[in-house]
C-alpha cells in the first residue's frame, strides 16, 4: 500500500511500490477553493509539464528520479523513489552545499529550462549513489530569456534569506560560485544586472497612480 | 470616554505607573489616520478620513495630499478627544515615513515634525507594511506567523528573519490591490475598487480564463490586467468573478508553499485585500490543508489606519529607537526586508 509521506502545496507525495521498485507517487488533488475548470487546467498542465520537462533535465546533465507512470486523468506521476535527505535539512548546517544547487541550476538554464521553484527541498541527496537530484518541475518551462532565468535565480535568493536566513550571504556566494562554473562569469554578470533590475522593479519602487 | 478616562486614571493610581504611549500618524495613499496606543497595546483611539477618488479615477497624489492636510488638524484632535489625553502626554510622535505616494506622505512627516518640534517629543519613522504586520500581530496574538501582506503597495508573503521580515515571495509586477483598482478603473469604478469588485464578484457565473502565472513562490499579475482588458464586451459579473477566482487562487498557493515549507502555524493576513469574503473562505481552506490557524484581522483595523503606525511606535520606543526631528525623512519606495525590526529574530 502506498503511505503518504509528504503533504507539498500541490500534490500528495506517496510511497508504494512500482512492481518491484520502491516509487513515489505525486498525486495533485483537487483543490476544494479553486474553481474547478481552473483546477483542472492546471492539475492537467502540470503534470504534463513535470512529466516531460524530468527526462530533458536528465540529459541536461541534472539527475532527476526516472518516471514510471503518467496518469493524466488522475493527475499521477509515478516515478523513482529518491531515498536520502534534501538540501534544506542540510544547507544551515553546510552553506557550501549551495554551489551544487547552482551547479545544477545553470546546467538547466543552459539547455533553457527554467526549474520555476529552485528550493532547497527540491534537491536530494540520494542515500543510494550519494548524487544530488532535482525534483518538482511543475511550475517549469521553456525559455532562454534572460529575464527568466534571473527570475529563476531571484526565487533562490529569496528563498535562501527567507528558509536559511541564518546562512543566507555564504549560501548564496557560494551559489553563484556554482552557478558561473556552467554559466561563466560573463554570464553570471548579465543575469545578475537583470537580477537587480527585477529586484528594483518588483518591489516599493511601484508607485499606486500609473 | 469620561468613564474610560476615568477608569484609566484609577488604573494609573493603582499600579503606580502611567503606561507609555504614542501618537500615529498614517498618511501613505487615500487614508489620513490618527491613532492613540498605549504599551500594552490598548487601541486609545483610531480615527480617519478617507481620499475618494471621481468614479473611473486613479488616486492623483495632490489631490490626495490636499484631502490630508485639510482633514489633518481635526483628526489629531478627535484622536486626542476620544483618548482623552493631550500632545503632553504622548511619549513620541509616530508617522509613516514609506512607502507610498511623496506628496501624501510628506503631510504626514511635515506633521509630525512640527509636533515634534512644538512639544518636544521623539519622533518615529514607521514602514507603512510593517505596520500592519505588527498591528495583525497585536490584534490576532500571533506570535510566529506566515505573513500575507496585502495592501496597496505591497503583495507580499513575509517571515520572520534576523531583527528583520523577510519577503517569502512577492509580486514581480503588480500588486493585487493595483489589479484590482485598475479592472475597477476600465469598467467604471473609482479606486479603491476592492468592495465594488467583490460585490460584482458574487453574482458572476461563468469563469473566463486567464493567466495564472506563478513563479516560485513570486507571482505576477500584469498578464492578467491586459487579458482581462480585452475581455470587456463579457459580463462585469463574470470578469470581477474570473479575476477574484485566478489572483486569490494564485495567492492561496503560495501561501500554501509557504506554510508546507516553513512549517509554521500561523497564517496572518493583513492590508486592505484581507477583508474579501472570498480570499478568506480560499485561505481558510489553506490553512485547514496545512494545519495551521488562520489569524483573520478585524476589519476596521485591516486595511490603513493611524494604528499600524501608532503601535510600532511603541515598539520602537521600548526598543530605546527615535529619531530627532530634523532626521524625520519620507522614502516613497522604502524596502521593507531593509526596515530595522529590532524585536524580531
Ligand atoms: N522522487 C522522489 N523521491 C523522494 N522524495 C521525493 C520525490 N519527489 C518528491 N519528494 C519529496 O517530496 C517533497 C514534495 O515533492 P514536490 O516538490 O514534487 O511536491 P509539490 O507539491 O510540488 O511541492 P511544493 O510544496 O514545492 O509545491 C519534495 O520536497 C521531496 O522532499
Ligand atoms: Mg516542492
Amino acid at each position: 500500500m502506498e503511505k503518504l509521506i509528504k503533504r507539498g502545496a500541490e500534490a500528495d507525495i506517496l510511497l508504494g511500490w512500482w512492481g518491484p521498485l520502491r516509487a513515489v507517487f505525486k498525486v495533485r488533488r483537487a483543490k476544494p477553493y479553486m474553481v474547478t475548470e481552473l483546477d483542472l487546467k492546471l492539475r492537467k498542465a502540470r503534470t504534463i509539464r513535470e512529466a516531460s520537462v524530468m527526462p530533458q533535465a536528465r540529459k541536461a546533465g541534472a539527475n532527476t528520479p526516472y518516471i514510471f507512470y503518467v496518469g493524466i486523468r488522475t493527475f499521477t506521476i509515478v516515478m523513482q523513489y529518491i531515498d536520502g535527505p534534501t538540501m534544506k535539512e542540510m544547507l544551515d548546517d553546510k552553506p557550501v552545499l549551495a554551489a551544487e544547487l547552482g551547479r545544477t541550476l545553470s546546467k538547466l538554464h543552459s539547455v533553457g529550462i527554467i526549474h520555476g521553484d529552485p528550493n532547497t527541498a527540491n534537491f536530494i541527496l540520494s542515500d543510494a549513489n550519494r548524487l544530488w537530484y532535482t525534483v518538482d518541475f511543475g511550475l517549469s518551462f521553456f525559455s532562454s530569456e534572460l529575464e527568466d532565468i534571473a527570475v529563476d535565480i531571484h526565487i533562490v535568493k529569496e528563498m535562501l534569506a527567507a528558509q536559511h536566513k541564518r546562512v543566507f550571504q555564504e549560501a548564496f556566494n557560494h551559489f553563484l560560485t556554482g552557478y558561473s562554473k556552467t554559466a561563466g562569469q560573463h554570464g553570471l554578470t548579465q543575469i545578475l544586472k537583470k537580477l537587480n533590475e527585477i529586484e528594483r522593479r518588483g518591489r516599493y519602487g511601484r508607485q499606486l497612480v500609473d | 470616554m469620561e468613564k474610560g478616562n476615568l477608569h484609566r486614571w484609577v488604573e494609573q493610581l493603582d499600579t503606580g505607573m502611567k503606561y507609555k504611549r504614542g501618537l500615529g500618524i498614517e498618511s501613505t495613499a487615500h487614508t489620513f489616520g490618527v491613532s492613540i496606543v498605549d504599551e500594552r497595546g490598548t487601541i486609545l483611539s483610531n480615527v480617519k478620513e478617507v481620499y475618494k477618488p471621481p468614479s473611473g479615477k486613479g488616486i492623483h497624489p495632490r489631490e490626495a495630499s490636499r484631502h490630508h492636510a485639510e482633514k489633518a488638524p481635526k483628526l489629531i484632535g478627535d484622536a486626542l478627544k476620544a483618548a482623552a489625553l493631550a500632545i503632553d502626554d504622548m511619549d513620541f510622535i509616530a508617522y509613516s515615513a514609506g512607502p507610498g505616494l511623496g506628496p501624501c506622505l510628506r503631510v504626514g512627516a511635515t506633521l509630525a515634525r512640527a509636533l515634534s518640534v512644538y512639544y518636544n517629543k521623539p519622533i518615529i519613522p514607521v514602514h507603512h507594511g510593517v505596520g500592519h504586520i505588527e498591528l495583525g500581530c497585536l490584534l490576532t496574538g500571533s506570535s510566529d506567523p506566515v505573513v500575507l501582506l496585502l495592501s496597496g503597495g505591497h503583495t507580499m508573503i513575509l517571515v520572520s528573519g534576523i531583527r528583520s521580515w523577510v519577503v517569502f515571495g512577492e509580486t514581480l509586477d503588480l500588486t493585487l490591490g493595483q489589479l484590482i483598482d485598475q479592472f475597477g478603473r476600465a469598467i467604471g469604478y473609482s479606486s479603491p475598487a476592492g468592495p465594488s469588485i467583490e460585490k460584482l464578484a458574487r453574482d458572476g457565473k461563468k469563469y473566463v480564463t486567464l493567466p495564472y502565472v506563478v513563479k516560485g513562490n513570486d507571482l505576477s499579475f500584469s498578464g492578467m490586467l491586459t487579458s482581462i482588458k480585452k475581455e470587456l464586451s463579457r459580463p462585469y459579473e463574470d470578469l470581477a468573478f474570473s479575476l477574484q477566482e485566478t489572483a486569490f487562487a494564485m495567492v492561496a498557493e503560495v501561501s500554501e508553499r509557504a506554510l508546507a515549507l516553513t512549517g509554521k502555524r500561523e497564517l496572518l493576513v493583513v492590508g486592505g485585500v484581507a477583508a474579501n469574503a472570498r480570499l478568506s473562505e480560499m485561505l481558510n481552506h489553506v490553512a485547514d490543508r496545512q494545519g495551521a490557524a488562520i489569524k483573520p484581522i478585524p476589519i476596521a483595523f485591516a486595511g490603513d489606519c493611524g494604528a499600524q503606525i501608532a503601535w510600532p511606535g511603541i515598539l520602537y520606543n521600548k526598543a530605546g529607537i527615535s529619531a530627532k526631528a530634523e532626521d524625520a525623512f519620507v522614502n516613497q519606495s522604502w524596502r521593507i526586508d531593509r526596515v530595522s525590526v529590532p524585536w524580531r529574530s
